[in-house]
């Protein structure tokens, strides 16, 4: 009992970083036990809600109220986009594809109560889905939420290496531009950024395949390019992590460099504002160290920005990292969805939807939290 | 066949010459031609030879190795024949798993192959096919007579497959001996049926019988059976138990996952089979669908697949350029790219039903004849060639492609020709008294469809100028083949009509499948043709060889007269693999005769394919 209330102690005393690292314990501890990725996740972000909530529980519950209704709205309006076009029976037949039949038609419409009212229809299928059942895909014969299943733990790395590479670059170079804001080395950094954000990720994607898989260009005897990484494809980390890595190299690499640009450029931003503040001029006057004063005392102030795109990137990489997903032949969520859709597997879009929506609302819930955890200003003034 | 660099080769390492000198290719475009008429007379002596020379040329088979196959889609729900609409991508893991009952020999001869033996009454209406005996499938049932009788009952019970089969009368079963006596009159083609088509693989019964959706499950199906429906539906239709060389593994739908299959130990035709040879050499075969073909080609090249196959002329074009790995092309007994023309109007011959009651055809100008071989004038099939199909592929002037029956090199089919078109397209306006026509044009989404069919609109302007308003109407995949069940179109991108026997085209062409616009009808394009009716029945009754191949050629000039397609080329398919990968399109039969290899739009066995070292990679 001493130790349990030790930890609570230190939970209460350092609420942020507790239970980030009992987050990240779930996350490292789960994967070797080999607990499902998206269980280790929830697992994770219910630590980070505990803590949040030690930190300001009144806060977490008004977010939590508001999470519900724009979940519900948003599964409400995807389902009136996919079930509101044409005739239900239409509907039925292409389901079935060639050789269905009036009898089948009958099965189809009484099996997705396509009879029955749009609402009865959404509040059948929500009520479904809160059980875990998601329907069962009438192209792939396989349960919707097995689809799900295989294929987000795909979308969910790529988009956790993309977001990892693209912060490791963006916060050391929008930190150094940050620190020589208007000479050589921003303007350098700055021009490599808004070069990095021009190219479309999926144009950067054939730039990147071109010279690191296929070999690059070849001018007589002598070629620019390599073929270290593989083109396509799809690696379990379990099966082979270093295989898992190089095959996710090129991909990640493609989303995070147009991510890591935008993120510098905010961190930049935000930062040059943060190093005029009277802190810093007394932390300067104090004799504190320039690496220092960037590192311990700009950069956690300078960061809400970069965080909240973050948190909005985070999730609309999913549905981004479809061409990516394709042009890679990776069998994430994106890809998926692209499928679905052109195969009017709506059962499938509907649940890919839900997740990503889902997805999208409890990572931007987290960053509202991280706000709280990170920065006591934000605690005691929303407090 | 498309000859190579070496003649004879049917494997083609360097051709830098045909993509970089334009001219130059237009005149292989004509040589290819030239040759391709050579086996007009259905020997194709060429192609023969050409495929013998690779077989044997890559030194001893060695065992082992995984050999990844990059797939153009993942074609298939489930695995079983009478519920899988297969196209070439769902062919590959299914001749994986199975084989058929029949195979085609490098003739195009039909030849038995899980059959010992097949023969017919004197009338052609009851067919006798004796199995070989000691084969089983992967879950050790034993293929016999009640087996096969089971699997041909899916097929003819399926709404999906049904209408191929409905000459299929009573089936009888003893022992290794099934008998099948035809509906409506003699079949002289009937084993074609179980060749190369889904339907011709074997799978257990056992696994068909536990499949939810097997029609003998089905109270209205006159295969219902009460006993079996009453029995678990638990199987998985997506993990098929067939007899090939490779024993279903695991499968995940979707682009970017797979279906692999591992060595079958006991397969018929390996170390303890019946036949004493030494097959499959592959330890496994994983098939990853990779929609996209960039992306396919680079993964090969960059070789995370050791071999894949496509049918993008430009990308086979490419490909055929690369040193770094080997291609082999074909259009044997290929499908063909066409136009399909809404003409449904008037009675239906067969059946006496009015084709569009409703006059929901009625505006079409398609329905004129003169307008018909006005755009047929005006499509330069060269051009489209050169442009669109990376001077490779071959101009088409009828569905049967050359070494095929019924192909003519005149099928008098309306060529090229700027000065007909326009005369013809005067008459078309003045029959219709009009100044302009205006029509749908239905492609698929595909990029590279879209824009090949946006550059024939672009030859109709060249052409007729304001006379004729195409719109380019880009529709889903998912609703194509829908869309032209029911006959809602005016004008249609199409490609279909690959076979040995021109019989297997009935079901496509008949009166009797040609359905009012908005009932489902496989006569896509709803025409009613006294004389195609007349061969077609020719062809599927009557034994004469001459008189079937003359009735093919009688059907082959009415769609040149009445025009009610316009034919544009020829498929041609390519398989691409590393330099490691041998004898990727070898088909040795059991007996040591030569079966067909690449054909039928991309179709080859995997069972002889072997790797260096017994190493894929």
């Amino acid at each position: 009992m001493p130790r349990v209330r030790a930890l609570w102690d230190a939970v209460r005393r350092k609420p942020g970083l507790t239970t980030t690292a009992g987050a990240l314990v779930v996350l490292v501890g789960g994967w070797l036990v080999g607990l499902p990725m998206l269980l280790s996740f929830l697992g994770a972000f219910a630590l980070v809600v505990v803590g949040a909530s030690v930190v300001n529980g009144r806060y977490v519950r008004r977010r939590l109220f508001i999470l519900v209704p724009t979940i519900v709205l948003v599964t409400a309006f995807t389902f009136y986009l996919e079930n509101s076009r044409g005739d239900t029976r239409d509907l039925a037949f292409q389901i079935l594809g060639p050789g269905g039949t009036e009898e089948g038609v009958d099965q189809i419409v009484q099996e997705f109560h396509l009879d029955e009212p749009m609402h009865t229809r959404y509040l059948l299928w929500l009520s479904d889905a809160v059980r875990g059942d998601l329907g069962r895909s009438a192209i792939q014969g396989q349960p919707v939420s097995e689809v799900i299943a295989n294929a987000a733990p795909v979308s969910l790395q790529l988009m956790i290496y993309a977001q990892v590479l693209a912060l490791a670059v963006a916060v050391p170079m929008g930190v150094y531009a940050a620190y020589k804001a208007n000479r050589r080395g921003d303007r350098i950094a700055s021009t490599f950024a808004l070069a990095a954000l021009s190219i479309p990720n999926f144009v950067l994607a054939v730039v990147l395949i071109l010279f690191f898989a296929l070999g690059g260009i070849r001018t007589g005897d002598t070629s620019i390019g390599s073929t270290w990484l593989p083109a396509a494809r799809y690696v379990p980390f379990g099966q082979d992590p270093v295989e898992h890595f190089r095959h996710m190299a090129l991909p990640a690499i493609a989303l995070a460099l147009g991510q890591a640009a935008g993120y510098m450029r905010i961190l930049r931003s935000d930062m040059i504002g943060t190093l005029q503040e009277n802190f810093i001029t007394t932390a300067k006057a104090k004799g504190v160290s320039d690496r220092r004063i960037l590192w311990a005392h700009a950069l956690r102030p300078s960061s809400f920005t970069l965080l909240t795109v973050f948190g909005v990137n985070t999730a609309t990489l999913v549905g981004g990292a479809l061409i990516i997903e394709t042009l890679f032949t990776l069998p994430g969520l994106g890809t998926q969805l692209g499928t679905a859709i052109f195969q009017k597997d709506f059962l499938v879009v509907q649940g890919i939807v839900l997740v990503i929506a889902v997805g999208f609302v409890l990572v931007n819930f987290l960053v509202d939290l991280l706000y709280a955890v990170l920065d006591p200003r934000v605690r005691h003034v929303r407090a | 066949m498309i000859p190579s660099k070496r003649p004879g080769d049917l494997v083609d390492r360097q051709r830098p010459w045909v993509r970089r000198r334009p001219w130059l290719g237009a005149f292989l475009v004509l040589m290819l031609a030239a040759a391709a008429c050579g086996g007009n007379n259905g020997d194709d002596d060429d192609a023969g030879d050409a495929n013998q020379d690779t077989s044997g040329d890559e030194g001893e088979p060695v065992q082992g190795g995984t050999l990844v196959y990059g797939l153009e889609a993942d074609t298939a729900n489930g695995w079983a024949p009478y519920r899988t609409s297969c196209a070439t991508s769902c062919y590959i893991p299914f001749t994986a798993v199975s084989d058929s009952l029949f195979a085609v020999n490098d003739d195009g001869e039909i030849v038995p192959l899980l059959a010992e033996s097949v023969d017919h009454n004197d009338d052609y209406t009851e067919w006798t096919i004796t199995l070989k005996d000691g084969i089983k499938f992967h879950d050790g049932t034993p293929l016999d007579a009640d087996a096969v009788k089971f699997n041909i009952e899916t097929c003819v019970g399926s709404p999906l497959t049904g209408a191929a089969y409905a000459s299929v009368g009573p089936i009888t079963a003893s022992g290794q001996t099934v008998t099948i006596a035809t509906k409506n009159g003699p079949w002289v083609a009937l084993p074609a049926y179980f060749g190369y088509g889904a339907c011709g693989y074997m799978f257990s019964k056992d696994w068909l019988s536990s499949l939810p959706d097997v029609p003998h499950r089905s109270p209205n199906n006159p295969f219902y059976d009460a006993a079996l429906a009453a029995t678990p539906a638990d199987g998985d239709p997506a993990a098929p138990i067939g007899l090939g060389a490779f024993k279903f593994e695991s499968y995940e739908p979707g682009n970017g996952n797979s279906f692999r299959a591992v060595r079958n130990e006991d397969y018929w035709r390996g170390p303890n089979g019946i036949t004493g040879e030494n097959l499959p050499y592959l330890d496994a075969i994983e098939a990853v669908a990779s929609v996209d073909i960039d992306s396919r080609a680079n993964a090969l090249r960059s070789g995370e697949f050791d071999i894949m196959h496509t049918a993008n002329a430009e990308t086979i074009a490419e490909l055929m350029d690369d040193d770094s790995v080997e291609t082999v092309t074909s259009d044997r007994y290929g499908e063909t790219n066409y136009i399909m023309l809404n003409t449904a109007q008037g009675t239906n011959l067969m059946t006496g039903a009015q084709i569009d009651p409703q006059g929901a055809n009625a505006d079409n100008p398609m329905l004129n004849l003169h307008c018909r071989r006005a755009l047929a004038h005006g499509i330069d099939l060269d051009r489209l060639a050169e442009e669109r199909g990376g001077g490779i592929s071959t101009p088409a002037n009828g569905p049967f492609p050359p070494g095929s029956r019924g192909y003519l090199e005149d099928s008098g089919y309306p060529a090229y020709d700027i000065d007909a078109a326009q005369a013809e397209m005067d008459t078309c306006l003045s029959d219709l008294g009009t100044d302009s026509i205006s029509f749908d044009f239905n492609t698929t989404n595909d990029p590279f469809n879209v824009e090949t069919n946006t550059l024939i609109v672009s030859m109709w302007q060249e052409a007729f100028g304001d006379e004729v308003n195409a719109t380019i109407t880009p529709i889903e995949q998912g609703q194509y083949i829908g869309i032209a069940l029911l006959g809602n179109f005016d004008v249609f991108a199409w490609r279909n009509h690959g076979g040995t026997d021109p019989d297997q085209q009935l079901l496509w062409w008949i009166s009797a499948a040609s359905a009012p616009i908005g009932s489902q009808a496989l006569n896509f394009g709803r025409f009613s043709d006294e004389v195609i009716d007349e061969n077609l029945i020719t062809i599927r009754t009557n034994p004469d060889e001459d008189a079937r191949t003359e009735a093919a050629e009688n059907i082959n000039k009415r769609f040149g007269e009445e025009v009610y397609n316009l034919w544009t080329s020829w498929t041609i398919w390519g398989i691409s693999s590393q330099p490691y990968v041998n004898d990727q399109v070898l088909n040795t039969l059991p007996d040591g005769s030569k079966g067909i290899e690449l054909a039928f739009a991309g179709r080859h066995q995997l069972n002889q394919i072997w790797c260096d070292n017994g190493e894929c990679e």
